[in-house]
């Protein structure tokens, strides 16, 4: 057995490193200090049992829990996930409990396990369900932030996606922020043609920060049978193949607003990470990859300060919006 | 879960298009028979879901001892979920996985040499659960379905019963096995669709052949949707008044394997489920097709 003396000064010297170390890496969302920029992205971490299984999962900035809606949801028939080169396809259709039980059984599960602000992310086919939703997740003292889930068809606009319109962007925005005091952060779709207006109509309305990208709407063909893979047709395409158009998309965003960007899109190492910070990214989601890498979020934030070290980066936040 | 890296040891074809996989390494995790493990291959995004069809080094013993604790005092350690306890339980010890060339990920995987290392997720899934199997259980299997017959096997053996498998293949040269079942101890039946061997026809022809004659205490299946189906449906003509307990393994496609993606749901009388985590072993009247 090895017999470690230290000395007062030796201790202090270690908690004053340590205390440089995690400012390398903290950040501000919105008011919320985050000890490093890393959030697991919404449906990619279910409600985090499954990774605080195999890691401790208050290492992460936070996550953001799986779509919520007002009422419980299946989601789409399966097949709903099928492959393409460094990437997946997910049309899973927003399965989710309802929101009365994510309140009432999953957060006091999660409390367990995660001790830092919650990301809750809200999806809704209408306006008043998005106001619905996040006025019951508002008075949750677990929840940070309001992650607004734009990408969804709009029940009573022809099921054009709220997020594809400036104008129901804004209508969105506007309902969630008269509900709510948390912070909410409006998360767009890549599949319009200038994102960065959609963002730009949803700061008007105050919304205090902006996350891009979800997922780029795709299709694969089984060649056997001579039918889309998908038993719904299309998918949402994710993962590394996605990241430059990612980047892109923030990058717009980052310089049309003047309110945080969360970047996310084929997120997979500290590399990309520092990237999207570049953008103009405050903070980083990781989806995909946690499904095929369970710990990668871990690996990403323990990689960090070497990969900072390396481009002779102080602080994290010092990089933010650098390539601008 | 855990996420661990094997060894090729053996990587050869058992029977057309059928290749036998054994990988040596920490195997810790993989607790009981049905589970499943998720393999990554080189060039592809997705991990491979592949049944465990044996493991050389889980103490059958242990699961005895659960079995006479849930019986005294009524709780269960197995099956039960465990914050962080794969993680320090560390086994060396060898699986065998039996798969199926069908595309890029397996067809990489057949490629695999001796000595090749694989990242793997093992200790996937809620298996297959030996306490049911009463007396006289028969284990079901059709084409690569008969895979995690194996380790059922071997448990319900070391736990003193003998089961009676029956197995379904096309044809001969597809068959798989049957001889290592018939060797640790079972009462093996096969049947294929062509007549090459055994009795010809499906496994739901085997089941009604069998019940005239053999007693039947509990069933374990593991097949394509389509022959699970056929079945559920032929267990309940088969025995209409007392229908033996049935446990059927599914497969769906799947984005995680460990329950974060909500990929490989099916709806269930107790509402949604996840194959991948509260499966793929289900209660077949928990299931809603008929
Ligand atoms: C719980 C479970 C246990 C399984 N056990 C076995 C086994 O013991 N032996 C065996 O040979 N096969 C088994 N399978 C099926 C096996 O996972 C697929 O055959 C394999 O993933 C095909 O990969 P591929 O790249 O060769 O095919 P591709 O068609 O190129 O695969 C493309 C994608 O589709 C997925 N996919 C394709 N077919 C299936 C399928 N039938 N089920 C689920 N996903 C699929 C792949 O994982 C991959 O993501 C199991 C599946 C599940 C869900
Ligand atoms: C299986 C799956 C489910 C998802 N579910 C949601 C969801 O419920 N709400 C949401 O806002 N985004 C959802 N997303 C999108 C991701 O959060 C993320 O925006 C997108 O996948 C891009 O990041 P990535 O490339 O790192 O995965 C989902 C993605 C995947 C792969
Ligand atoms: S495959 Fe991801 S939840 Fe089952």
């Amino acid at each position: 057995m090895q017999i470690n003396i230290h000395t007062d000064n030796d201790i202090n010297k270690a908690a004053g490193a340590a205390a440089a170390a995690d400012d390398r890496l903290r950040v501000d969302l919105c008011g919320i200090t985050l000890d490093n920029p890393v959030i697991a992205a919404s449906g990619t971490f279910g409600y985090g049992y499954e990774f605080a299984e195999i890691y401790d999962i208050n290492a992460l900035g936070t996550f953001s829990f799986k779509g919520t809606t007002a009422e419980p949801r299946f989601g789409n028939p399966t097949p709903r996930i099928a492959e393409t080169a460094s990437g997946m396809l997910n049309s899973v259709g927003l399965q989710n409990p309802g929101v009365d039980k994510v309140i009432a059984e999953e957060l006091p599960k999660l409390k367990k396990v995660f001790h830092k602000p919650v990301m809750a992310n809200v999806s809704g086919f209408s306006t008043e369900e998005y106001a619905h939703v996040c006025e019951l997740l508002d008075k949750e003292e677990q929840v940070g932030w309001l992650e607004v889930n734009i990408s969804c068809p709009n029940v009573h606009g022809g099921g054009m996606g709220f997020g594809t319109d400036p104008a129901m962007a804004a209508e969105v925005t506007r309902a969630v922020k008269a509900v709510t005091t948390k912070p909410v952060i409006m998360k767009l779709t890549p599949n319009v043609t200038d994102i960065a207006s959609i963002a730009k109509a949803c700061e008007a309305e105050g919304a205090d920060g902006i996350g891009l990208i979800n997922t780029l709407l795709a299709m694969r063909i089984d060649l056997r049978n001579r039918r889309p893979l998908l038993k719904n047709g299309t998918g949402g395409m994710s993962g590394p193949a996605v990241f430059p158009v990612a980047v892109r998309c923030v990058y717009q965003v980052a310089a049309a607003v003047n309110i945080p960007v969360v970047g996310l899109g084929g997120v997979a190492s500290a590399e990309d990470v520092i990237e999207m910070m570049m953008a103009g990214a405050t903070a980083v989601q990781v989806g995909a990859m946690n499904l095929t890498e369970p710990c990668i979020c871990r690996k990403i934030i323990e990689e960090l300060p070497e990969t900072m070290d390396r481009l002779k980066i102080d602080r994290l936040k010092d990089i933010i919006g650098a390539a601008h | 879960m855990k996420q661990v890296n094997l060894t090729v040891k053996r990587n050869t074809p058992v029977a057309d298009n059928v290749i036998a996989m054994t990988l040596e390494g920490d195997v810790g995790a993989i607790r009981c028979p049905g589970e499943f493990i998720n393999i990554k291959v080189d060039g592809g995004f997705l991990r491979r879901p592949i049944s465990v069809c044996d493991v050389d080094t889980v103490s059958t013993g242990t699961k005895r001892i659960e079995k006479e604790a849930q019986e005294a005092f009524g709780v269960s350690l197995y099956n039960a979920p465990e914050i962080g306890g794969d993680e320090e339980r560390e086994v060396q010890g060898s699986v065998t996985i039996l798969y199926k060339v069908v595309g890029k990920g397996t067809e990489i995987l057949a490629k695999c040499q001796k000595g090749d290392v694989l990242d793997v997720l093992t200790g996937l899934g809620n298996g297959f659960d030996i306490r049911n199997a009463g007396d006289a259980p028969w284990l079901i299997g059709g084409g690569i379905g008969s895979a995690p017959m194996m380790m059922l096997a071997k448990q319900l053996i070391e736990d003193g019963v003998r089961p009676t498998v029956l197995l379904g293949f096309r044809t001969e040269a597809e068959m798989f096995l049957h001889h290592d079942l018939y060797e640790i101890g079972c009462d093996v039946f096969v049947a294929t669709e062509d007549g090459s061997y055994g009795r010809k026809g499906f496994v739901t022809d085997l089941i009604r052949d069998k019940a005239e004659s053999l007693y039947c205490s509990y069933i374990y299946a593991c097949g394509p949707g389509a022959m699970l189906k056929a079945v559920k449906g032929c267990i309940r003509e088969t025995w209409p008044e007392e229908t033996p307990g049935t446990e059927l393994s599914l497969e769906e496609r799947m984005g995680c394997g460990f329950g974060a993606c909500m990929g490989c749901s099916i709806m269930t009388v107790n509402g949604p489920k996840r194959v991948c985590k509260d499966g793929p072993v289900f209660k077949a009247e928990e299931l809603v097709w008929e």
